[in-house]
């Protein structure tokens, strides 16, 4: 099973989990969130959350000299993430998404024209609470899937050549809070590619990782009050 | 029904690497010169329905180092086109049978000839009635290595070959304007017959870049 269907199964089961605890638990959490209202950088009982889900689009920047900062120019990307809050404001996420980008020297790359990574992977991070408005996230990928699709050759007849990789993502995330259960956010990624592409000896260190980092924004939407443990636990 | 498809399927997750050095025959670098990683390519001097895979050109020390996706093609070919001034080479191989060691195809140094350009112009002055039976022989401005392998086969190869234009002009086709590409410093055969007369051959030695040659009969 690879981690593309894994995500979409998961997905699945995940929307219906949220559906069904999540709605639920909304009837009860106004009671809660009148007793508690203590509010720290690092805690804030009253602004949890059990989901969140993220929808945007981001501009992918590549950099160093590697085959995607020399070879590769930035054009657009999709997000889409839910995650779930495990413990308190410990999450864990899913993301689905692709980045769009130019091929700005094809004596380095090879003779196409675009190249389309669709990202899937895991995350884990922490959510800080800065201001009563604001929200700051940190996660960090822990599993991933990525696929680059290199298309625009000179000919009909080569629709597509393929690439994988794994990915190293780095990323953090400020929320601005336009009501309980609706958020703006601005996030920022920095992604290392690990790719499976075989070369010769010489342009080893050049294809073996890719860097780009990603400037996004989009909207959040939350649902439930309490974290997965408080669920089982309180 | 059974819909026919052409579509190529390139190697996923491969690069190969294309080097080498491109020299003229006083063994300066020859700059800016394009080499082309092609797939599907023919053996004829103008290939016809190739695909190409990797594209760069050489640098001003004529050092070249392009990176490439990668095929398995009975027909895979790397070309080297000097521009107007010089001559084609294509290195040519069944990737289907052979794949080099660490995926660099290293041409390490490839010759090109310079070029002229031979303009030949032939023009009846004689009146109706007359003809002119003629013939070019010359070294044709192209080089194709077949590899097996590592080996050059030579019976598969055809490197500045002698190449052979004729015609015969009468009243439906009196004149005629052409030109060739030669490489510098070669010899056309020129033999002709008029009224079909005994031939005659002329041997001309192409010492300009532009070379015109008129005859008339």
């Amino acid at each position: 099973m690879t981690l593309r269907s894994l995500i979409k199964a998961v997905w699945l089961i995940g929307i219906y989990f949220f559906c069904l605890i999540g709605f639920a638990q909304e009837t009860s959490s106004n009671s809660e969130s009148e007793t508690n209202s203590k509010s720290t950088f690092f805690d804030s009982k009253e602004r949890q959350r059990f989901f969140a889900i993220m929808i945007g689009g981001h501009k992918p920047f590549t950099s160093g000299d590697n085959f995607m900062g020399e070879g590769l120019e930035g054009k657009s990307g999709i997000d889409f993430k839910v995650q779930m809050y495990i413990y308190k404001h410990f999450f864990i996420g899913l993301s689905t998404g692709a980045s769009y980008f130019n091929v700005k020297n094809q004596e380095l790359l090879g003779a196409y024209k675009k190249s389309r990574i669709a990202e899937n992977y895991v995350y884990i991070g922490y959510e800080f609470f800065p201001t009563d408005k604001l929200r700051l996230g940190l996660n960090i990928s822990i599993d991933s899937d990525l696929d680059y699709k290199n298309t625009g050759f000179s000919t009909s007849d080569i629709s597509e050549q393929n690439d994988s990789a794994k990915l190293n993502r780095y990323g953090l995330y400020l929320n601005y809070e336009l009501s309980k259960h609706f958020m703006v956010y601005l996030d920022y990624g920095y992604n290392e590619s690990k790719t499976e592409i075989v070369v010769p000896a010489e342009l080893d260190n050049f294809f073996k990782k890719g860097k780009y980092s990603t400037i996004g924004l989009g909207l959040v939407f939350t649902i439930g009050s309490r974290d997965l443990i408080s669920r089982f636990v309180d | 029904m059974t819909a026919l498809s052409c579509e190529v399927h390139l190697e996923d997750n491969t690069r190969i690497l294309v080097e080498g050095t491109i020299i003229d025959e006083n063994n300066s670098p020859i700059s800016d010169a394009k080499i082309s990683v092609l797939i599907k390519r023919s053996n004829y001097s103008e290939g016809e329905n190739q695909y190409v895979i990797g594209e760069g050109y050489s640098n001003a020390e004529g050092e070249f180092s392009v990176t490439s996706l990668y095929d398995k093609d009975e027909d895979f070919a790397i070309e080297i086109h000097g521009g107007e001034d010089y001559s084609t080479y294509v290195y040519k191989t069944n990737t289907l049978e052979y794949t080099p060691l660490d995926l660099t195809f290293n041409l390490e140094t490839v010759s090109l000839k310079k070029l002229a350009t031979f303009n030949y112009h032939i023009e009846r002055t004689s009146g109706e009635a007359n003809t002119l039976r003629y013939t070019f022989k010359y070294i044709e401005g192209f080089c194709l290595e077949y590899y097996e392998g590592t080996t050059l086969n030579e019976f598969q190869s055809s490197c500045y070959q002698e190449q052979v234009v004729s015609q015969f002009l009468n009243d439906s086709n009196p004149d005629i304007e052409w030109l060739l590409s030669i490489p510098f410093g070669g010899v056309v055969e020129f033999t002709y017959a008029i009224n079909d007369e005994p031939e005659i051959t002329e041997f001309i030695t192409i010492n300009e870049d532009n070379y015109d040659f008129t005859f008339t009969y």
